[in-house]
């Protein structure tokens, strides 16, 4: 168990490798740039660099780091929630609305902000229907939510499949870029940040009581625990969290599975540090996976949900291998 | 009192689990919850450790109800012990047992050590001193059991709800936990329910016992009063005998 002053060193480690990533995102590409030119330009010189490292790397490496924060504390919520190592945000069909959103959208031949706006009322249309139909008789079982979710995502997946059909030649390479995950788009990140600052600030205050809803609802209740509203809270804040991740960058699949996990072999399952710690853990991992993703056969660009299964998978299975004696 | 009952009615689905019960159990008192399978002894204990709604009826803790109490309150008064342990994620056995000690911590605290002090001193109470860094996750069945029984003992509470605290436990452990269990309801005056399958240790470790026979019906009484051949033989739909000079761990 981490006493608060152990959990703050970590936290303060992770800072420092989102700051090492953030910078290497800025450094990196087809034109390299120093690290201190990269300072200079951050700091408002006028530099040649400036145009590339401030217009071009900045907004896509924030909006990597907290669409991949994002994620990850979706995850880690969704696993707590659902207590089911296996939940991932996706897991309960939000992906899948946004999916079904933005797919609609470029199909329409809309663009740019038209289609974030989609697949984001496609993700809250998927939050409310799973929610309306787990709670209809005023239980909610774990189970219950899951099977809803999971049928949900199954419904989309297969309008997807459908609208990928029938989609024109030319709309099928960006529909799939969006499916597997693509920072490319991302442009705006105010609002990303944004949310992620809010959903981290809303569950924060409850992360003991969510590591006694991770042993058992009825153990929480009987040890204090308010959990139908607690329940609710996670629920929307996980479901805004993967909205706006997704609604940002697409479906980037792992991060959200993976990371906790991962965060958890090292450093344990007390949710008041694994929450701010999957974050800033989920944020340079997506970082470093986009950096790699546009620079690693440039010019040629790949999905960076494909790179961050790629270093996902290994990582995970090695890790995962090794604390089986414990 | 510390807990109170009156007029209790307590179903599951269309079956009644009783009607019209009162029940008054001083601090100190120890009363047995005796039934077959089925017959609602869970769901009436949940039911008066305020986790699920009556039917009818009215229970207090230390004079108030739930309502009154709130969660956090009722939780550092009575402390309940269920019959699941599932825990999908690692923790170490002190983690589980600090989780007793969250009614008494303000939202932003962490344990302190005089937490820690509490809830390692409660896994030395059920014997599992040394086992405070050990995954939960490598205990045995009887091993966790005691680490349940731990964490309520960390809660500090003043009335323990038990639902068969004795599972999964070996013959030693039986025995040493209902003498735990005494020498609380003795020394530090809690009041304890506990749902129990043999009609002996009811006997020899508590001193009222509630029957419920699985129809509505239910008797509450002394054990001596309660506990006799006809109603245990018609609690358990078999014929039993009483015996005197059997064989008993001491």
């Amino acid at each position: 168990m981490p006493t608060r002053r152990r959990a703050l060193l970590v936290l303060a480690l992770l800072a420092l490798l989102s700051l090492a990533s953030l910078a290497v995102a800025l450094a990196v590409g087809s034109v390299p740039v120093a690290l201190g030119e990269v300072l200079g330009a951050l700091a408002g010189a006028d530099t040649p660099a400036r145009q590339i490292v401030v217009d071009l790397r900045l907004p896509r490496a924030l909006a990597g780091f907290a669409c991949g924060g994002l994620l990850a504390l979706a995850g880690a919520l969704m696993q707590v929630l659902l207590r089911n190592p296996l939940a991932d945000p996706y897991v309960l069909g939000i992906s899948g609305g946004a999916g079904v959103g933005a797919l609609a959208a470029m199909l329409f031949g809309l663009a740019g902000i038209a289609i974030a706006g989609f697949s984001f009322v496609g993700a809250l249309a998927a939050m409310l229907l799973v929610f309306g139909l787990a709670h209809g008789d005023g239980s909610w079982t774990q189970t219950r939510l899951l099977l809803t979710g999971v049928v949900v995502a199954a419904g989309c997946g297969a309008v997807v499949a459908l609208i990928l059909t029938v989609a024109p030649e030319q709309k099928i390479h960006g529909m799939l870029f969006w499916l597997m995950g693509d920072l490319s788009q991302a442009t705006t990140v105010a609002p990303t940040l944004t949310v992620l600052a809010i959903t981290l600030a809303v569950t924060l205050p409850f992360a003991r009581e969510l590591n006694l809803l991770a042993r058992g609802a009825e153990q929480a209740l009987a040890l204090g625990v308010r959990v139908p509203t607690l329940r609710r809270i996670v629920y929307f804040v996980a479901a805004l969290a993967t909205a706006a991740a997704v609604t940002t960058a697409g479906s980037i699949g792992f991060i959200g599975l993976i990371v906790p996990h991962l965060v958890r072999l090292a450093i344990g399952n007390d949710q008041r540090l694994l929450l701010p710690a999957v974050v800033l853990a989920g944020g340079s991992l997506l970082v470093l996976a986009d950096t790699l993703a546009r620079t690693v056969v440039a010019p040629t660009q790949l999905p960076v949900g494909v790179l961050t299964a790629l270093i996902g998978v290994p990582v995970f299975l090695y890790l995962l291998s090794r604390s089986n004696r414990a | 009192m510390m807990l109170s009952a009156r007029n209790l009615a307590v179903s599951i689905g269309p079956h009644r689990v009783c009607d019209g019960l009162d029940l008054d159990l001083a601090p100190g008192a120890r009363l047995a919850i005796l039934g077959r399978n089925g017959a609602g002894k869970s769901t009436l204990l949940a039911t008066l450790a305020g986790l699920r709604a009556a039917d009818a009826g009215v229970i207090t803790l230390d004079g108030r109800r739930y309502e009154e109490l709130g969660l956090a309150a009722a939780a550092r008064l009575r402390g309940w012990l269920g019959q699941e342990r599932g825990d999908p994620f690692a923790s170490t056995v002190l983690e589980t047992v600090l989780t007793g000690r969250h009614p008494h911590l303000d939202r932003w605290a962490w344990e302190s050590t005089n937490d820690k002090d509490i809830a390692r001193a409660a896994l030395a109470a059920v014997g599992l001193a040394g086992m405070a860094e050990r995954a939960l996750q490598t205990l045995s069945g009887g091993e966790r059991q005691r680490a349940a029984i731990a964490t309520l003992l960390a809660q500090q509470p003043r009335l323990y709800l038990l639902d068969e605290p004795l599972a999964h436990l070996d013959l030693n452990h039986q025995i040493a936990t209902l003498e735990l269990l005494s020498l609380r309801a003795r020394r530090d005056n809690i009041a304890i329910v506990m749902v129990l399958h043999d009609p002996n240790l009811a006997l020899r470790f508590c001193d009222r016992a509630l029957l419920l026979f699985g129809d509505g019906r239910h008797a509450e009484g002394p054990v001596a009063a309660v506990l006799n051949e006809d109603t245990l033989s018609a609690l358990y739909g078999h014929p039993l005998r009483r015996v005197e000079n059997v064989f008993i761990p001491e």
